[in-house]
């Protein structure tokens, strides 16, 4: 039934369209085409507005229009000068308002920065529209807003919107709103109102249900989602005709190639503010145009990548209005506009000449070359999926890249193709998802140290430092009632200590399912992402996006437990308020398998414990090892814990090592993150490398050969998921910290995304700053 | 410093016969690890790992690892133990037998300390790991050892052919000088240097030999040396290059974490001048230089 997926407007046929006629690329970065005086000019009026803005916190808010697809006018930076237009308010870097997801969290985020919204608007979304945010609290219980609210799973996407859906933008260029529309239609029209049994398809390692297989509600709601795409895809043709492109139409050129899909990617961007909104993968689709003029002469390198930059600066400039303590969470205002680059092709009955063959194309240089022409950004996230299968050229160059700007994070594509084929892009920040035909439910992270602690205590809270100068918190309010005591030992015993904690995960596992099947489904009913699903096949695969934080401390503290003698200091309340540990124990990030197999069986254990409870749409549960910069946040909400970590201490981010736990350097502690097996953590793990210049070799040559090493080892043998590179000095940062003025576009990467050094809070800076630079004297 | 001083020198008695053999049996066992340093990048060509063993016949003033000067203490590895635990970053060094071929080809680095000083232990590690390489069908795993070559020539005869490559620390060319900083005079070590490059050059080993020289701004780094350094490389007929590493103060804060006073204070850091200065000098004379 599906025209969307089975006709030619389906996935398969961009994958097709791509495998047919793309042209890889083996050679160098000497082609590549520097910046014109044109896009420096344009560039630089850009400059000032974000230093303006910098400034401001925020260049100006319009807290009078709703954004939709069609809400805001044409807006441009300067109209002649523009090749790739299009902005999401009238004006660059003014944001809009999306109440759809909680109209209290936009009043907040206005207020932030000295708006305030029109009392009508407030009292249209309070009294006459129900949010996302009104849905979830509607439906959540008690145990579920209480787990929120003592900070064991936190983050969750219930009072904003929940982005990681990645629209197929490249369809807006390769058919035009004609035939995407009349193919969503034809799929409405087959849905019957009356249900139809069930009947099992099989995608990749799950069973999808087909759409309109369903009960007549499912079928009902399927219809008016489709509905809904198909208004979203009518709203992008006017949006388009508001900018003179007559986006019914396929593009016929490189400049309408790139222009029909950024026109499609704004507006997603303009209806939702989800937390991540990644943009997929382009650089083969866009090359392939590049190329047909090219060879025709119509354009000339330093056009085409006129083009990319132009593009590039129009990603750099999307924005979500947020509150400030968002930044939390989710630190220095990032947008996930995830773009990856390179990877190969997978072998298939239909491209059987096509396996492996590199998907690296010149314009996988082009982006990563805006780096160079433009200076390094945060934005676009610029994702290389690592490949053995790419050309020396392209490692040393994104190699290159790295040690200038530490602006790029690399994934692992012979891990994740098993899974996701050949053509998925990254949402967030290590989130893989079959290109139009995954979306994913986003869900945070759970918080395992507090979990282990929550086990010790049995079931009380622990108490925790408030602030330095005050008296602590003295813990011990009940969170998991009905636990029996462990038996009293003196010394913590590992067997009693893992039992419980493993009972704790399934105990968890059934409420964090469960509020996320609440969220999803008010997401979908009260916030539905019509575009962006537009971009997807009709029936598309759901996972269900869960993670963990802290796994480093839980299994430094299982491993003392284990392996030394830990007494727990029980305070006047009942709980632990800190740990003695008599001799030593080994900590993960040394390849040491007595700590590190503790690790892996704590994510096997987490992820069995989720797959037990059913998800809203029969999702597939996945897991990530990746906290964003949350870690500072986490650390700051969790008592003492039995690594000897005291309370207050940021966790280490995502599945690194805690700081100054590694003492066999850096490789070792690669190979301890890289045996987290990535089938029980679907969602990714990330890994955060920082390294200073001159201990990764002795000339720019070998400092490039000893990275394209390090990650040709960590990637194709030890068979790890994500590596972030920076390549800095701490003292660098350091003043930075102290003049920002001096390092305006000094960009870090942090876990799975990359972020303007001086738009961290201190606390993150100075987290940031006490992590573990490789250094080797 | 004459041909005497060194057999009157404390080391006397660490060298003669009857306690060789006795730590030759002792050694035989275990090596005596400080610390591994999994991601060397500066110890060698390509990515290393690098194994810092302990103990040290010179006492250099301004030694950059002070906690590898004492022998025989710290964490004892079997030579299997040492090979199970560095093969596990195998897949960092590159071989030709890898994907990525192209890629120059990293390997083990036994620094310390003075790693010659176990040398029969070192020996036992190559063994392990050669025959780890042929019962996996893998290319042999290229080691490199950092030593100041004062130690007894039996030792670098013992290792000639299991180390691929040598880097040998000359800290100065004059003796006095030599002695006022290592506290032992150079002569012994020049002798070994000698030795080692006949050696190699009989074996048609060319290139694989690396001098190592610490500039020390106002001890090591007037252009006088550079004459007697370009003379002295010019002689070696395995040569492959010259490192000149740049002095830095670093030192102080670790000799003070090992509980030891350090004597060497108020000298200023090497700057990349000095050392381009020096590498310059080095250069025009047609010699391969890093830094």
């Amino acid at each position: 039934m599906d025209s969307s997926s089975k006709q030619t407007q389906g996935y398969d046929s961009v994958q097709e369209f791509i495998a047919n006629n793309y042209t890889v690329y083996d050679g160098g970065s000497e082609f590549l085409a520097s910046a014109t005086p044109r896009t420096l000019a344009i560039w630089s009026q850009v400059k000032e507005l974000l230093a303006q803005e910098a400034a401001a916190g925020v260049l100006g808010v319009d807290t009078q229009t709703p954004s939709t697809i069609i809400s805001h006018g044409p807006g441009y930076i300067e109209k002649e000068k523009e090749l790739i237009v299009g902005l999401q308010t009238d004006k660059p870097l003014v944001r809009a308002i999306k109440p759809n997801g909680g109209i209290r969290v936009v009043q907040k985020a206005a207020a932030d920065y000295g708006y305030q919204l029109p009392a009508e608007l407030v009292d249209f979304y309070s009294k006459h529209h129900k949010t996302h945010n009104d849905g979830v609290f509607a439906a959540y219980s008690a145990e579920h807003k209480l787990l929120r609210s003592k900070h064991v799973i936190t983050g969750l996407p219930d009072n904003y919107a929940r982005g990681r859906i990645i629209g197929d933008y490249r369809r807006m260029a390769l058919f035009g709103t004609s035939q995407l529309i009349a193919a969503k239609q034809a799929d409405l029209e087959k849905v019957l109102t009356t249900g139809s049994p069930v009947t099992a398809k099989s995608g990749v390692g799950v069973v999808a249900t087909a759409a309109g297989a369903g009960t007549v509600e499912e079928n009902i709601r399927t219809r008016q989602e489709l509905a809904d795409q198909v208004s979203a895809l009518q709203q992008l043709e006017l949006m388009g005709k508001s900018y003179g492109c007559d986006l019914t139409r396929p593009a016929e050129n490189f400049r309408e190639a790139v222009q029909w899909t950024y026109l499609a990617y704004l507006a997603a961007v303009k209806q939702q503010d989800g937390a991540a909104m990644s943009i997929g993968r382009l650089d083969a689709f866009f090359d392939i145009y590049a190329e047909k003029e090219l060879q025709a002469g119509t354009l000339d390198e330093v056009q085409v990548q006129e083009i990319i930059d132009d593009f590039v600066i129009k990603l750099r400039l999307v924005r979500h209005l947020r509150p400030i303590e968002y930044n939390q969470i989710f630190a220095g205002d990032p947008i996930w506009v995830t773009l990856v680059l390179g990877g190969s092709l997978v072998g298939t009955d239909k491209y059987p000449n096509s396996t492996n063959k590199s998907l690296v194309t010149k314009t996988s240089f082009r982006f990563l070359h805006t780096l160079r022409n433009l200076g390094p950004s945060a934005e676009p996230n610029l994702t290389v999926l690592w490949s053995p299968f790419a050309s020396q050229g392209w490692q040393r160059f994104c190699a290159q890249i790295s040690i200038d700007t530490s602006s790029i994070q690399y994934e692992n594509d012979e891990l994740m193709k098993p899974y996701f084929g050949s053509d998925y892009g990254i949402a967030c920040c290590v989130s893989a998802m079959r290109l139009g035909k995954d979306m994913q439910f986003f869900g945070a992270r759970a918080n395992l140290a507090k979990l282990l602690l929550l086990a010790i205590n049995g079931g009380k809270e622990e108490p925790m430092l408030l602030d330095s100068d005050e008296a602590n918190d003295m813990g011990g309010e009940l969170i998991i009632p009905g636990l029996k005591e462990l038996s009293e030992t003196e010394f913590l015993d590992y067997e009693q200590v893992w039992g419980r904690l493993v009972e704790l995960m399934d105990w968890l596992a059934q409420r964090y399912v469960g509020a996320m099947n609440v969220i999803h489904y008010s997401h979908d009913r009260y916030n539905y992402e019509s575009l962006e699903m537009a971009l997807h096949d009709t029936d598309v695969r759901r996972l269900m996006a869960f993670g963990v934080a802290g796994l480093s401390i839980v299994a430094d503290s299982l491993s003392a437990i284990k392996h030394a003698q830990v007494r727990p200091k029980w305070n006047s309340a009942g709980v632990a308020e800190s740990y003695e540990i008599n001799g030593d124990f080994p900590k993960y990030g040394n390849d040491d398998a007595r700590v590190d197999d503790i690790a892996v069986q704590i994510v096997q254990e987490f992820s069995q414990a989720l797959k037990r409870y059913k998800t809203y749409r029969n999702a597939e549960h996945t897991l990530s090892v990746l906290t964003i910069t949350s870690n500072v946040m986490y650390g700051k909400l969790t008592g003492a814990t039995p690594d000897g970590r005291k309370s207050g201490v940021p966790f280490a981010p995502g599945a690194n090592p805690m700081p100054g736990s590694e003492t066999k350097g850096a490789l070792a502690a690669l190979n301890s993150v890289a045996k987290l097996p990535y089938s029980a953590c679907m969602d990714g793990i990330s890994n955060t490398f920082s390294i200073v210049p001159d201990s990764l070799g002795k000339d720019s040559v070998s400092r490039e050969t000893n990275l394209m090493q390090i990650l040709s080892g960590y990637f194709a043998a030890q068979g790890g998921h994500h590596l972030n590179i920076n390549v800095l000095t701490p003292e660098l940062l350091i003043d930075a910290k102290l003049h920002p003025e001096n390092y305006p576009q000094l960009t870090i990467r942090v876990s799975g995304y990359a972020v303007l050094f001086a738009k961290l809070s201190p606390e993150q800076q100075d987290e940031v700053i006490s992590r573990t630079f490789h250094t080797h004297v | 410093m004459s041909k005497n001083s060194i057999e009157t020198s404390p080391q006397k008695s660490q060298f003669g016969t009857r306690l060789k053999s006795i730590l030759a049996k002792e050694i035989k066992s275990v090596g005596y690890i400080n610390s591994i340093e999994t991601l060397g990048a500066l110890d060698g060509p390509g990515l290393r790992s690098v194994v810092f063993l302990q103990g040290c016949s010179l006492a250099c003033k301004y030694c950059h690892n002070p906690e590898c000067i004492t022998p025989k203490v710290g964490r004892t590895y079997t030579a299997q133990e040492l090979c199970l635990e560095l093969l596990k970053y195998r897949s960092y060094w590159g071989d030709s037998t890898d994907m990525y071929a192209g890629i120059a080809t990293g390997g083990i680095t036994f620094s310390g300390g003075e790693p010659l000083l176990q040398a029969d232990y070192i020996q036992q590690v190559s063994e392990q790991l050669a025959k780890h390489a042929s019962k996996h069908s893998l290319a042999r795993i290229h080691l490199a050892i950092d030593t100041s070559l004062f130690v007894p020539q039996f030792h670098i005869q013992q290792l000639l052919n299991r180390i691929d490559y040598w880097m040998v620390s000359v800290k100065h060319l004059d003796t006095q000088a030599h002695k006022f900083l290592t506290g032992q005079g150079n002569k012994h070590i020049l002798r070994n240097l000698e030795y080692l490059d006949g050696q190699l050059a009989a074996a048609n080993r060319v290139k694989s030999l690396r001098l190592r020289y610490l500039v020390i701004p106002g001890y090591t780094d007037s252009t006088s040396y550079a004459a007697d350094f370009v003379r002295l490389a010019s002689s070696l007929r395995s040569l492959d290059s010259i490192e000149l590493l740049a002095y830095n103060s670093h030192a102080k804060t670790k000799w003070e974490m090992a509980g030891k006073k350090f004597s060497f204070g108020g000298i200023p850091d090497a700057t990349r001048n000095q050392l381009e200065l020096l590498a310059g000098q080095l250069r025009a004379a047609g010699l391969k230089v890093i830094y």
